[in-house]
């Protein structure tokens, strides 16, 4: 396979779990369909349209990276809703409405300072390198999250061959596919060699969407995986699959969108 | 169309005794602001983006143009939602839109507006007050306060001149000539040089206008400024209310991104900070070079 790596900086991320309306959480790392939807916007496809495209190309994704902080915005916003009551339904029923409109506020989490770096890899070079250009010259303004988390694009690396895929058991700050819950365990050796004092965190396990059914520009996610997003630097008690990219640490663990079982 | 793609400008503003944006409340009869909590501890207030694009959307209307929320009001079946007719309107051409429908109309806006965050952390100050509204009719003064802050902020623009007044959709008509892209471009300029917010300004009055501006116009859409451009305070503790712009890393990365930077252009309020750059012209002039800029770009 043929694979590059873009870093990213961003004041703000945010990436918005599945399912969630009110207060909508964000995973710490930019999970599969943002990094498609980023190398879409790079190429200038709309969502719909890139993920058939990589899907079809054989698309193999990883993320790795971290925030300085985050915070929780309030919204206020109109949503449209079935009339409640006697005064919406007077009101809908008046100007022949359905639906009506109604104030509400959600809470949004997202991350500050953020500082990630994507990771793509094809097995057609000719495909992966026009991907790595369209990153270093992109037709749509990428972004990390919502459309105003806008993008600094510090680096896209070289194309280079990533080779074979390796074991490995140490791993930081990194997307991880499937749920290693309880084979996680922090590197002490790591940590000492550090000497700086480190917030410890637990990793944290979320089922993502691999896979979607496009009605239009409507989207359905159809298949759902779970995702171990590691914080900090950790070991696995099993080893995981993983590649090694050239001027990157530690090996990176990718998911093709292609293969449910990667 | 030449191969200019974006402007990117990265702007700061200087808070007195402000309250820019509200947040959920967090204790009773305390007003909160929004505020990043960064993983030291430290509170870093900001202004949302969406109040920053809605404080350019005022400011588009006080330039008498008219905005597709403000038609918005004519319709007996006001939906949640703009108009979705950027040909007609400038903010839905600038700032997109999505009307969900069995047919959704959406376009995504080519102008990206990032927070305006502070770069001095919350120090917790708090304003004090009793309204006493209710006291006629019989009831009791209520106390209550509004956490204020005080120091620079930073934010980023960048418009992505190649998507101005063009469709990313076939669900909405969307065809400018040159000579419109170019007057709706300069008329975000125009919204920019004079930000104003529009949140809690009766108690609290701030100018957020800025007051040094880094802009590029760019070959790629890369918003290069993002994050160089830092004010370094001066003097002693007590004295440390004003500093000046490090020109430092602006000079680097401008080497840095020698290849994508068409044309750059730095300007500050003169005498504003406590020493002026050389490399930066005074405000206005530098918002004239970014106008004159969009000449190349869409022609003359």
């Amino acid at each position: 396979m043929y694979g590059f790596f873009v870093s990213l900086h961003g004041m703000t991320a945010s990436f918005r779990e599945p399912g969630s309306h009110l207060y909508q959480a964000t995973l710490p790392l930019p999970p599969v369909s943002a990094l498609v939807g980023m190398a879409g916007a790079a190429l200038g496809k709309p969502f719909e349209e890139a993920w058939p495209f990589f899907k079809d190309a054989g698309l193999f994704v990883g993320a790795s990276g971290s925030s300085g902080g985050g915070g929780i915005d309030l919204w206020n916003y109109d949503k449209m809703a079935t009339p409640k009551g006697s005064e919406e339904i007077a009101f809908a029923k008046l100007h022949g409405l359905s639906k009506v409109v109604r104030k509400d506020i959600l809470n949004r989490e997202f991350l500050a300072d953020a500082e990630f770096v994507a990771f793509y890899a094809l097995g057609d070079r000719e495909k992966a390198d026009c991907l790595r250009s369209a990153f270093k010259d992109p037709v749509y303004a990428l972004s990390l999250g919502s459309s105003d988390d806008i993008a600094l694009v510090r680096e896209v690396s070289e194309l280079c061959p990533i080779g074979d895929e390796e074991e490995s058991d140490s791993f930081a700050d990194t997307l991880l596919p499937g749920d290693h819950a309880d084979s996680v365990r922090f590197d002490w050796d790591a940590l000492r060699r550090a000497c700086v004092v480190q917030t410890l965190k637990a990793p944290l396990v979320r089922p993502l969407i691999v896979d979607f059914e496009f009605k239009g520009n409507e989207r359905h996610g159809i298949r759902y995986r779970l995702f171990t997003f590691l914080s900090g630097h950790q070991r696995l008690l099993n080893p995981q699959r993983a590649f090694r990219f050239p001027n990157v640490a530690l090996p990176v663990p990718l998911y093709g969108l292609e293969n449910e079982e990667q | 169309m030449t191969n200019f793609k974006c402007l990117t400008l990265t702007y700061l503003t200087h808070a007195s005794y402000a309250s820019l944006n509200g947040s959920d409340k967090e204790a009773d009869n305390i007003s909160s602001i929004k505020k990043i909590r960064m993983n030291d501890g430290l509170e870093y207030p900001y202004k949302s983006s969406q109040a920053i694009r809605r404080d350019l959307r005022e400011q588009l209307a006080v330039m008498d143009w008219e905005l597709s929320e403000a038609a918005l009001a004519k319709q007996t079946k006001g939906a949640a939602a703009t108009l979705g007719d950027p040909e007609t309107y400038i903010d839905d051409d600038l700032f997109g839109f999505m009307i969900a429908d069995k047919v959704t109309k959406k376009r995504t806006g080519p102008v990206r507006v990032s927070p305006l965050i502070s770069l001095e952390p919350y120090r917790g100050e708090l304003d004090f007050a009793t309204n006493y509204m209710g006291v006629k009719a019989g009831g009791n003064p209520n106390i209550f306060e509004t956490e204020i802050h005080s120091g620079f902020y930073r934010g980023t623009i960048l418009i992505e001149l190649d998507r101005i007044g063009v469709a990313d959709a076939e669900t909405y008509k969307l065809d400018l000539g040159a000579g419109e892209k170019k007057r709706r471009v300069a008329a975000l300029l125009d919204a920019i040089q004079n930000l104003w917010g529009i949140g809690r300004q009766s108690r609290f009055l701030a100018d957020i206008s800025p007051k040094f501006v880094a802009a590029a116009l760019m070959r790629v859409k890369n918003p290069v400024f993002m994050e160089c451009v830092r004010v370094r305070l001066e003097g002693e503790e007590e004295e440390k209310k004003l500093g000046f712009v490090e020109y430092g890393l602006i000079e680097n990365t401008l080497k840095d991104c020698e290849k994508a930077v068409a044309h750059w252009v730095l300007g500050e309020r003169k005498g504003f900070f406590s020493r002026d750059m050389t490399a930066a012209k005074p405000l206005g002039e530098a918002f004239n070079t970014m106008r004159g800029w969009l000449d190349e770009v869409y022609g003359g």
